[in-house]
Formats: C-alpha cells, structure tokens, sequence
C-alpha cells in the first residue's frame, strides 16, 4: 500500500470502526446465508467468512510497519 | 471520543471478564475445535458406519420391525427416542436405555438399516476420547450445574467482546486499521494482533458465543415446555394410569396419523411414551421442514399411543424454535465441510485472541492499562499525547 499511517489515520469513530464494521457485515451474511439457504447460499457463506480470514493474513503477512 | 474516565471504566470491565473466562473459554475453544469435526471422526474412527448401498426403490422395513430390532438387540430395555438424520434417510436411529426415565446420559443409540431392519452399527456414546471432549465442553462432567456455570462463563466472554470493541477506538485514534507494529516490542506487536484478530471476529464470535450461552439452558427450556405447552396438549388425559408396554399402538400408525395432521412435512424424531418429550399417553412425533432452515425447526405432534388417534398439535413456542436455531449457529454443522473449515479457523483465532489478551495482562500487570492507551498515541511517530476528550 502506498498511502502512508498518517494518511490512512486521523478521523473519529467512523474512521476506526468503518473496516471492523465492513467485516462485521460479511461475517454476518455469511453465517445467515448457509442457515437460510443451500448450495449457492452455503457458497456465499464461504466466500463472506472467508474474506475475512483473507483480511486477517493479509495484515499480518504484510505489517504495515517499517 | 472517550473521556479518561471512562476509558478506564471499560478497560476494568474488559479486564475482569476475560480474566475470569479466559481459563474456561480456552478450555472450549480447544474442545470445540475437534466437536466441530465429530461427524467426520466418527466415520474415521468407524463409530458412524454407512448403510450398505441398495437400489434407490428398495422397500422400506415397517418402524414396528425397526423396534422389534432393537427390543431384540438390547433385551430388557426401553425405546426413548427413534430418530432420523436428514443426510441419510437410509438409517434409523433407536435410542434405548433400561427405562423411559432415564436420563439422556444413560441412552445407548443403535443404527438401524431403514430397509431391512438389520442393526449397521452399535455407536459409542458415553465412551471414549470424544465423549470426553463432549462433556468438558458441555458441562464439565457437572451435570445442569456445569452447564449453567459455561454459560454464565459465555456471558462474560459477551460482554468481554462488547467492552473490547468499546477500548478498540481510543487504541485506534492514531492507527490504521489492520497496523501490525512487529518492531518496536514483543508486548506493542501481540496488542495489535489481539486487536486484529478480535476486532475482525467480533461477530462469529458474538454469534457463537451467544448460541453456545442458549444452548446450555436446552435443559431448562424443555422443562418449561413440558410444564406449559405439552401439560395443555395432553390435558385430557390428566389422571389416566400410564401405558404398560403391551398397550402401545402400531408405530406405523402412529407415524402415518402425524403425516396426515401436517402432510409436508417429514418425520424428525418420535418420543415415546413417558420419556422426556413426551406425556405417558402419547407419542410425540416431531415433524420438520424441508428447506435449509425448517429442515431444523420441528412442530410436535400428540398421537394417543393407545388409539393412534390424533390428539393435538401446535406451533413450537418461541424459546424452543430459538434454541433449534442457535444450534447450527454454534456447531458451524449448515454449510457443508468448507464452513466447519472456516469455523475450526475462526476457533483458533479466538484461542490466539485469548491468549494474547492474557499475555498483555501479564506483561503489563503492574501499569494501568491507560498507560498501555497512552503508549498506542505516544508511539504513533511522535504525536503529542493527546488529552482525552
């Protein structure tokens, strides 16, 4: 990522809860949609849940610090 | 944004929460982890076997010879319950113990062949490793007490999430989501990785840790129901001597009266008379859906075990209909292996969340965890501290 810790932070609440919020929601779809549905719908919890895995390894393969 | 004041009233209430469940959600965590995989285990352990394959339009055996079998099988016992996997219409299960009263613990299961009758398996159920796993995880081998007690353990870890996510703004003031600070300390690195991954989590593990809280009051709920809804049902019979085994009606019959009352719907279990879910005059079939979610839910049918007559049959109030869906919620069981995949990460996470939060208490025991908030501003490439607004 090119933008840098000052640019990314700054901000109040929404700032700092805009990411977890985001992940809050995907998680949330993901773990109605199998409950709700099969096949396509099982797939669509998989793909949710596992974005957020995805996020995880990805900030920590990649620590934002020098 | 937080004043100091109450900064340092939620870093207490998040501080005390976890310290007190922190041993016993590690403790589920870890026991949970290979529960999420029982299915598969107990195909590899050979403690679920499957039915031998068959034509698809063999006839199926009556239930009557289904019971037969198992009467034959277990002489001097008891049928509780007979019930039936969604996954695997070709088995039925015949839950026996030495009486219709004893407790769920003492039943032993048997796996009948729905076409011919023959026992496929005789499944270990209070035996062995993942026995063992079960009850640490579900009642700490202390019986309704030790359920309520993990559930009052799940709601501390709820309202430790909620006073977490509170503390995760001051923490972040300076920071970007997702910062991993891997240079300057041990301590600063493992306080961003608790963040992370926690705040990541939040809502699988609200989500599990909620159902998990509903789940250990199933006893408690079934009670009341059975004080409540099921007396209404079965009050006419108030005062009659109970059955004796020789009384009972054709199961088929039985079955065949529930299938009329609710036509689309499918048998899920019957309960037999006398036993936990049902009066002592009546077979309590419990029917269910077809589609993802009602393939759950169930609505109990009252067939007279004497006539096969219909009795009564009513909506299952909303407490039982919650706790059948917080089931699935909990065991990540409805999305096939790649959900239980995703469910077994999650669950290491929260142990490494867990971990890590015990850590930073370790490692800061002796400051205030404000010092700890003042480190995460002061730190930030030398921004003035700033005061709390």
């Amino acid at each position: 990522m090119s933008t840098t810790r000052e640019q990314r932070a700054g901000g109040g609440v929404r700032r700092i809860f805009a990411a977890p919020a985001l992940m809050g929601l995907l998680s949330l779809v993901g773990l109605l949609s199998a409950l709700l549905g099969d096949h396509l719908w099982d797939a669509l919890s998989w793909a949710t849940l596992g974005i957020t895995l995805l996020v995880i390894a990805w900030y920590i393969a990649r620590p934002a610090e020098r | 944004m937080m004043t100091a004041k109450s900064i340092r009233t939620w870093s207490a209430v998040h501080k005390w929460t976890s310290l007190i469940c922190t041993a016993f959600l590690l403790l589920l965590c870890l026991t949970g982890l290979p529960l999420i995989f029982h299915h598969e285990i107990d195909h590899l352990t050979g403690n679920a076997v499957d039915p031998p394959a068959m034509p698809a339009d063999t006839p199926r055996a009556t239930l009557d010879s289904i019971a037969q079998t198992g009467l034959a099988r277990r002489p001097g016992e008891v049928i509780q319950y007979m019930f039936w996997d969604p996954d695997e219409p070709n088995l039925v299960y015949v839950s026996m113990a030495r009486t219709v009263t004893a407790p769920p613990t003492e039943l032993k299961v048997l796996a009948v062949d729905a076409r011919t009758a023959q026992v496929v398996n005789e499944p270990t159920t209070n035996e062995g490793f993942m026995y063992v796993i079960l009850m640490l995880h579900v009642e700490l081998f202390a019986g309704l007490p030790g359920k309520l007690f993990l559930g009052a353990m799940g709601l501390l870890f709820v309202i430790a999430i909620v006073s977490g996510v509170v503390l995760y703004a001051p923490f972040m003031r300076k920071l970007g989501f997702g910062t991993v600070r891997v240079q300057r300390s041990t301590r600063l690195k493992w306080l961003d990785l608790h963040n992370l991954l926690g705040v990541v989590t939040i809502v699988w593990a609200l989500v599990v840790g909620f159902t998990g809280v509903i789940n250990t009051w199933a006893d408690l709920m079934i009670q009341y129901w059975r004080g409540s809804q099921l007396m209404e049902m079965v009050q006419p019979y108030q005062g009659k001597p109970p059955l004796e085994t020789h009384q009972l009606v054709s199961l088929d019959r039985a079955i065949a009266t529930a299938r009329t009352a609710t036509p689309d719907m499918t048998p899920s279990f019957v309960a037999f008379p006398g036993t936990l879910f049902s009066s002592a005059h009546h077979y309590m079939v419990a029917m269910r859906g077809d589609a993802a979610l009602t393939r759950r839910l169930i609505r109990p049918v009252l067939v007279d075990a004497q006539t096969a007559a219909f009795t009564d049959s009513r909506a299952m109030p909303w407490y039982l209909t919650a706790l059948l869906v917080s089931q699935p919620l909990h065991f990540g069981d409805y999305g096939e292996l790649p959900l239980k995949i995703i469910w077994a990460l999650l669950d290491i996470i929260t142990i490494v969340v867990l971990g890590s939060g015990l850590y930073l208490w370790l490692a800061r025991r002796r400051e205030p965890v404000e010092a700890g908030l003042g480190e995460a501003v002061r730190d930030d490439d030398g921004i003035a501290r700033q005061p709390a607004e």
